[in-house]
């Protein structure tokens, strides 16, 4: 049976009813991969096509390329403040930046939240460097955006780790373990402030519903690693997913909102 | 627009999965659900179970199912478990009209030495081979065989625009399907630059979800007529072209 989001999805390729927030963005070209259309003008007719109002992102510069990559990211929400907001990225490598990364989130409004990269950093979720970035996210209960995937180094039980001792970050688990689905879950359900975010996962056949039957749709978040994935793809996983419509809208903006303090209403 | 997914199965998976595809039925079930119409399926015991057994268990399952049609897995000739006489004879009263190779799972070296006679009947009667992406044996194949048609399937969430774009501008029978193509703005650069006719609609299901694929061609920013020669009629055609 057809919903209504299903039908606005299917006939216009976006939802007027249901708006998207993007909480897992990146900006710019990257070596690995070509993208067409890497920047603000590109994304932005992607968000609009699809509906995507809010797009939370960390520049690609900033997680390969160091600290100042940073700078690149607020660049360009300045530049489209009505589209994007930023993470401000740490790399646990360079734990002399650990300042002036808290600074950048604490004097420009551009930045909303931390992206950390355990992936592309090789280094653990439970290492010593990221302590400093924890324990200050854990006392402002602020918004960090990990790389989580299926591993020693940012897998569930690293996750786990954190969690167990700074349980009042509000920690995105980027890509939910992907591959950990169980363990992930299990962590979203024993802390509160724990989130599956659903970028490259949304595609595993049956993942989206087993989310929201095992977690409830109210911690799970869309999003789609833009200029990377075309939104309509993530936005189809979740939308013929055997959920409804009601979870939809928590995955898609509702909790996005909350997380952000922002409001765009139905 | 009519859906035709060139790249399904059903039946065993043999590893931890979310989605379970049993039965036909159940396909069918996922692909009402979407909107897709029509489906290229083969079952998911010729792969981890034995090939020869599930491709005949398929005809004799999909035979009330006429949107569901049939794609058998083959073996290589030297043990005359894949009979290189009787093959082509064989899939036309079965209606099969598409092939898949598993060689890893297979254990054989899909090459010359191993597959020339059956890759040159292929080549010869226009059948579609379908293969995950592996990309040097893909370039491999390819380079012994110029004129197959092989379909690259399934391309895992990095964009393979730097893969597979060398082979469609060398070989002109080579299709890549959209399971997994996620690219933001893949499609419409891919056919701005190479045409829409070598681009086949695809979900890798039960293993990926349908709706992703189904709703990024549907509102893909390429011309009505691209979208549907993707979603059916590149499939059609080439399926309309073997001779059996
Ligand atoms: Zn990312």
């Amino acid at each position: 049976m057809r919903t209504q989001l299903m039908e606005e999805a299917i006939k216009d390729g976006l939802m007027p009813s249901c708006p998207i927030i993007d909480i897992h963005g990146h900006w710019g070209p990257f070596s690995g991969i070509y993208f067409p259309k890497p920047y603000g003008d590109g994304m932005i007719a992607s968000m609009e096509r699809s509906g995507v109002v809010l797009n939370v992102f960390s520049s690609h510069a900033a997680i390969f390329e160091g600290f100042e990559g940073n700078l690149v990211t607020l660049r360009a929400v300045r530049e489209y403040p009505e589209r994007f907001r930023g993470y401000v990225v740490y790399n646990p490598n360079e734990p002399q930046t650990w300042e002036r990364c808290r600074k950048l989130f604490e004097e420009y409004e551009e930045f909303v939240g931390f992206k950390i990269h355990p992936g592309v950093d090789n280094y653990s979720l439970l290492g010593k460097n990221y302590q400093p970035l924890f324990e200050y996210a854990h006392q402002k209960q602020a918004l960090v955006l990990s790389h989580t995937w299926g591993g020693d180094i940012c897998g569930a039980k690293a996750v786990r780790g954190v969690m167990e001792k700074y349980p009042e970050i509000r920690f995105l688990m980027g890509h939910s373990c992907y591959g950990e689905w169980e363990e992930a879950v299990k962590v979203a359900q024993d802390f509160p402030h724990a989130y599956l975010e659903l970028t490259a996962a949304y595609a595993v056949g049956g993942l989206v519903a087993y989310f929201v039957e095992q977690v409830g749709a109210e911690k799970v978040l869309f999003g789609t690693d833009a200029p990377w994935f075309d939104p309509h793809y993530p936005m189809g996983c979740v939308i013929f997913a055997e959920i409804s419509d009601e979870d939809r809208r928590n995955i898609f903006y509702r909790n996005a909102e909350r997380l952000l303090g922002i409001e765009l209403g139905d | 627009m009519e859906f035709f997914d060139c790249h399904a199965s059903y039946g065993p998976t043999y590893t931890r999965t979310l989605l379970e595809l049993p039965d036909p039925q159940a396909l069918i079930a996922q692909m009402e659900r979407v909107g897709i119409g029509k489906a290229l399926v083969y079952h998911g015991a010729a792969v981890r179970g034995y090939p020869l057994e599930a491709n005949q268990r398929l005809i004799t399952e999909l035979a009330p199912y006429p949107q569901l049609v049939p794609a058998w897995v083959l073996l290589p000739p030297q043990t005359g478990e894949w009979d290189l006489e009787s093959f082509p004879g064989e899939m036309k009263a079965s209606g099969v009209r598409a092939l898949w190779a598993f060689p890893g799972d297979h254990r054989y070296l899909l090459n010359k030495v191993t597959m020339g006679p059956v890759l040159e009947e292929l080549v010869a009667r226009k059948i579609p081979l379908f293969l995950k992406k592996d990309w040097e044996l893909i370039y491999s194949v390819l380079a012994d065989f110029p004129e197959l048609v092989l379909v690259a399937t399934g391309h895992g969430p990095w964009g393979r625009d730097r893969y597979f774009r060398p082979l469609l501008e060398q070989y002109p029978n080579f299709y890549i399907d959209t399971a997994n193509y996620e690219l933001d703005w893949g499609l419409e650069a891919l056919c701005a630059k190479y045409g829409h006719e070598r681009i086949l609609f695809g979900t890798a299901t039960p293993d990926r979800t349908m709706g992703g694929p189904l709703l990024t061609l549907l509102h893909a920013p390429i011309s009505c007529e691209a979208k549907e020669a993707i979603a059916s009629g590149n499939l059609e055609r080439i399926l309309g072209e073997v001779k059996l």
